[in-house]
């Protein structure tokens, strides 16, 4: 069931309803939202669900160890650690693994024949994989003890994040699922906001980018001229951002309407003035955690300038492969490393910080051309996207001046945004309860008729 | 101070919900029509909620929605109408005056008028603005049989494209092909649109997922190829869907179950009525079958349908090109997710839910269509890396087999597998 479905309004409206006439229970109310998480995930495929249950056994098998032999609690996370990078990675990287070998294998003469063998990627199992990380790590280091079996459970299983983040840290949601005072109905007007934000964001925008601009010019792109190419390589970009900033405001609004006040995941990234801003306000979750858990353990900025460097770009290569075991995933995580390095070499001369408009249009540019590498089919294509700009031979068949113009509105409506934001949260909070649903009505209706019918699907579903 | 009624109010639950729960109420009161053709096309099952209609109050609803989205439809125009002439200003700026004379003859709008009584406005002929019509947005019954031509149309159509000796549909920069299908087709179509764009042939992808031929209320691939065709330059339209179509039917406000023969009637006159409307506009039709599936359900009837495509398209202006031998090399019987080549390597060609293709088998498909042409270079090579030159070009060898039936697995489909495999 997809969060953007009609089954799953009608279904969340009335978990609500149960679970806030639990409000006295603490305890019954988690014991709800972990069904309800359960149910919603294995409605999926049963097989994740069975997944999901049994690896969050493993894990807390492994904390209640460690808690239990102190004295070795950091070999147990070792292997604790170890072990679930090795299950993300055989879900994720075995058909790019059996390939690779294979095709070694045939070039070294060897005439082998790897068996395919039928995995399905459980939807969300990266994110899951990075919540337990943070939490076996967090235990190893003695910041805090294993939760009990069912706050640790519904901390892994968390319906709203389940499926692509935000990833929390143990001690933003776990925190929050421990507590053990009765659950506050948080900021509804702001949740109301959020979800209103990512139906705009999402079904209608994101999709109407995604049909006009973006699909037609990545799927032939010889077709094209290079203003339209650049204007496509531009609608991606925002695209994506309304994608998954709209799927982000989608799940905080649903956790807030829950009591939990999960972080931001977007702060307007496109408005970052180098590349070190934008990855501090690009899926702030995922790159914070790659910052503690792979960066710092790599040696961080800790064995001076050039090792830093290195490591940089290394943290950046793997948060590529993440994406996907595929060259051209590689190719977008080292752009994004060698900018990263580019930029402190720059500022190591200049003796002074990056900044200021020129240098947010570079960084923005940075970004699109990398956004090129993630999106197109394979490096290939997205190489021979990019040479298109340079093409000139033919009229223009689409509007690209309306492209462009479109893209200004953009920035401009970013650069208000928050306020924008702010104001609206004042207006629902000051409306009439009669005349509310009404406004909300006419908003969501908007909204179904202008984006594409049917669900459509988040891009970061498969990751 | 608190009797303020603009004052801020506390959150709370017992305020919080019923708003919510009256906002979705409006929303279902309003477009209660669209969630049953929602329900029917993704569950197959009836919600009942269209029954509503015929009460005064539910029907003040649709009319609402109706109105509003009316009203967006205007405005859509008058965009498009703006967006037209801000792509000739471009070109104009880019070119000077003589860009005007040069651009395509997009920019035209012509109205065709369906046997339906309902006037459709075309699309542009790129199709890049082509609104996905929703539930409101349909215009015209799936059971409209061809339009009639008007004659001062047909005559700007250009002629229909020569057969080559071996069969194959010959193809000029002046054609443009017209990909039509579900989410299969979304995946090969950018395949086929690249490999022609590199012999200069145009090319326009309409493929959406989840449409079929059995809930035109949700997506009317008639009507909409009734609309696209008329004041294009279409010349070859490549069909292939069916993956969503193996359920039952709503006939007449009863449930039709799935293969009966009034099912099949029904399905075989949207199947003829886009056929016929395609030969009437000098269009050459390839449909392609669909493959075997990897679900039970849909494996059964998708080789019911199979025969009603394969009997609507054998008059030689539209050819039947079947899938399942291709796909399922090492047995065209049965579902395979892996094939096993000639040389002993093994290719997966479907994706998990057993219905979609991987790449490779992606580009096998798109090779498998352009194999159906005759291409005007000789040196064009179908999708594939540079590494691994293909052993065979399909579009510049001779054909091993009459391209009009099925190909064996044969030759021809080892060409395929090796050309995917390389890619």
């Amino acid at each position: 069931m997809s969060y953007l479905s009609p089954e799953f309004a009608v279904f969340f409206l009335a978990f609500l309803v149960i679970y806030w006439s639990l409000g006295r229970w603490n305890t019954a109310q988690k014991i709800v939202l972990l069904i309800a998480s359960y149910g919603l995930y294995a409605g999926l495929d049963w097989v994740f669900g069975a997944i999901l249950a049994i690896y969050s056994v493993c894990v807390i098998a492994a904390l209640a160890l460690m808690a239990l032999l102190p004295s070795i609690r950091k070999w147990i996370a070792g292997l604790a650690i170890t072990a679930s990078v090795l299950n993300l990675a055989v879900f994720k990287y075995f058909d790019f693994f059996r390939e690779t070998i294979q095709n070694a294998a045939d070039s070294a003469g060897f005439d082998w024949a790897l068996p395919a063998l039928d995995i399905l990627l459980p939807v969300g199992i990266s994110f899951y994989t990075f919540q337990s990380i943070a939490y076996i790590v967090a235990v190893a280091r003695g910041e805090r003890e294993p939760a009990k079996l069912l706050d640790s459970a519904l901390y892994l299983a968390f319906f709203p994040t389940l499926l692509s983040g935000p990833i929390c840290r143990p001690n933003v949601l776990l925190a929050q699922i421990e507590s053990t005072e009765r659950r506050q109905f948080l900021e509804a007007d702001r949740a109301i906001w959020l979800i209103l934000s990512a139906l705009v964001k999402k079904v209608w925008l994101a999709s109407w980018l995604a049909d006009t601009w973006v699909k037609p010019l990545f799927a032939n792109p010889d077709a094209y001229q290079g203003l339209e190419l650049l204007a496509g390589m531009y609608a991606f970009a925002v695209q994506i951002y309304l994608d998954f900033s709209g799927y982000s405001d989608l799940v905080i609004g649903m956790a807030l309407l829950l009591g939990y006040k999960l972080p931001d995941n977007f702060d307007y990234p496109y408005l970052a003035q180098s590349l070190r801003d934008f990855w501090r306000r690009w899926h702030i979750s995922l790159s914070t955690w790659i910052r503690d858990y792979i960066y710092i353990p790599l040696g961080g900025s800790r064995h001076g300038w050039g090792r830093t460097q290195l490591t940089l770009l290394t943290s950046m290569v793997i948060s590529g492969i993440w994406h996907g075991a595929s060259l051209k995933y590689i190719i977008w995580g080292a752009m994004h490393g060698f900018g990263v390095v580019a930029q402190n070499i720059i500022e190591k001369f200049r003796g002074k910080p990056v900044r200021g408009v020129f240098a947010g249009v570079v960084t923005f540019h940075l970004v699109c051309v990398a956004w090129v590498f993630f999106r197109a089919d394979g490096w290939h294509e997205a190489v021979n996207y990019l040479s298109g700009f340079a093409r000139f031979n033919a009229p223009l068949q689409m509007n690209v001046i309306g492209a462009f113009g479109l893209l200004i509105v953009f920035f401009i409506f970013t650069w208000f945004s928050r306020n924008f934001s702010e104001t609206a949260v004042r207006v629902l909070e000051r409306m009439p309860l009669l005349v509310k649903p009404v406004v909300l009505a006419a908003i969501v209706l908007a909204v179904n008729l202008l984006g594409p019918s049917g669900v459509p699907a988040f891009l970061y579903y498969s990751y | 101070m608190t009797l303020n009624p603009f004052a801020p109010k506390k959150s709370s639950p017992l305020t919080t919900l019923p708003v919510l729960a009256a906002t979705l109420a409006l929303v279902v009161w309003m477009r209660h029509d669209a969630l049953d053709t929602y329900w029917q096309q993704t569950r197959h099952s009836e919600l009942g909620l269209t029954d509503l209609s015929q009460a005064p109050v539910w029907a003040k609803g649709v009319q609402w929605a109706a109105d509003l989205n009316k009203s967006l439809g205007e405005h859509q125009q008058q965009w498009d109408e703006i967006g037209s002439r801000m792509t000739l200003a471009a070109n104009i700026v880019i070119d000077g005056p003589q860009a005007v004379d040069r651009l395509h003859p997009q920019a035209a709008r012509v109205v065709v008028q369906t046997n339906a009584g309902a006037m459709l406005p075309s699309t542009s002929a790129d199709g890049t603005h082509l609104k996905s019509a929703g539930p409101v947005l349909a215009y015209a019954p799936a059971t409209a049989t061809a339009a009639i031509p008007d004659p001062s149309v047909l005559a700007e159509r250009p002629p229909l494209p020569p057969l080559a000796e071996n069969g194959r549909i010959v193809l000029t920069p002046q054609d443009k092909v017209l990909l039509v299908g579900d989410s299969m087709m979304q995946g090969v179509a950018p395949h086929v649109a690249r490999a022609l764009q590199k012999a200069n042939i145009a090319s326009l992808d309409l493929s959406k997922q989840s449409t079929g031929l059995a809930y035109p209320s949700y997506f009317d691939w008639p009507a909409t190829v009734q609309r696209t065709i008329p004041g294009s330059k279409i010349t070859v339209m490549v069909v292939f869907m069916g993956a969503n179509d193996t359920w039952d039917m709503v006939l007449g406000g009863h449930y039709e179950p799935f293969g009966t023969t009034r099912w099949q009637t029904m399905y075989t006159s949207r199947i003829d009525s886009m056929v016929k409307f395609a030969e009437s506009q000098n269009v050459r039709v390839i449909w392609l079958g669909a493959p075997n599936m990897g679900k039970e359900k849909i494996n059964s009837g998708v080789k019911v349908l199979n025969q009603l495509y394969k009997a609507e398209t054998s008059d030689g202006v539209a050819r039947y090109v079947s899938t399942r031998e291709l796909l399922s090399a090492n047995n065209p019987e049965e579902y395979q997710k892996h094939i096993t080549r000639e040389d002993g390597k093994v290719v997966t060609v479907r994706t998990d839910d057993g219905i979609h293709f991987t790449r490779d088998g992606q580009v096998m498909l798109s090779n498998l269509i352009m194999q159906q042409f005759e291409l005007p270079t000789v040196a064009v090579v179908p999708e594939a890396a540079p590494a691994q030159a293909p052993n065979q070009a399909p579009t510049s060898a001779p054909n091993p087999a009459p391209v009009p039936t099925p190909p064996a697995p044969t030759a021809a489909t080892a060409a395929i597998l090796t050309t995917a495999k390389s890619s």
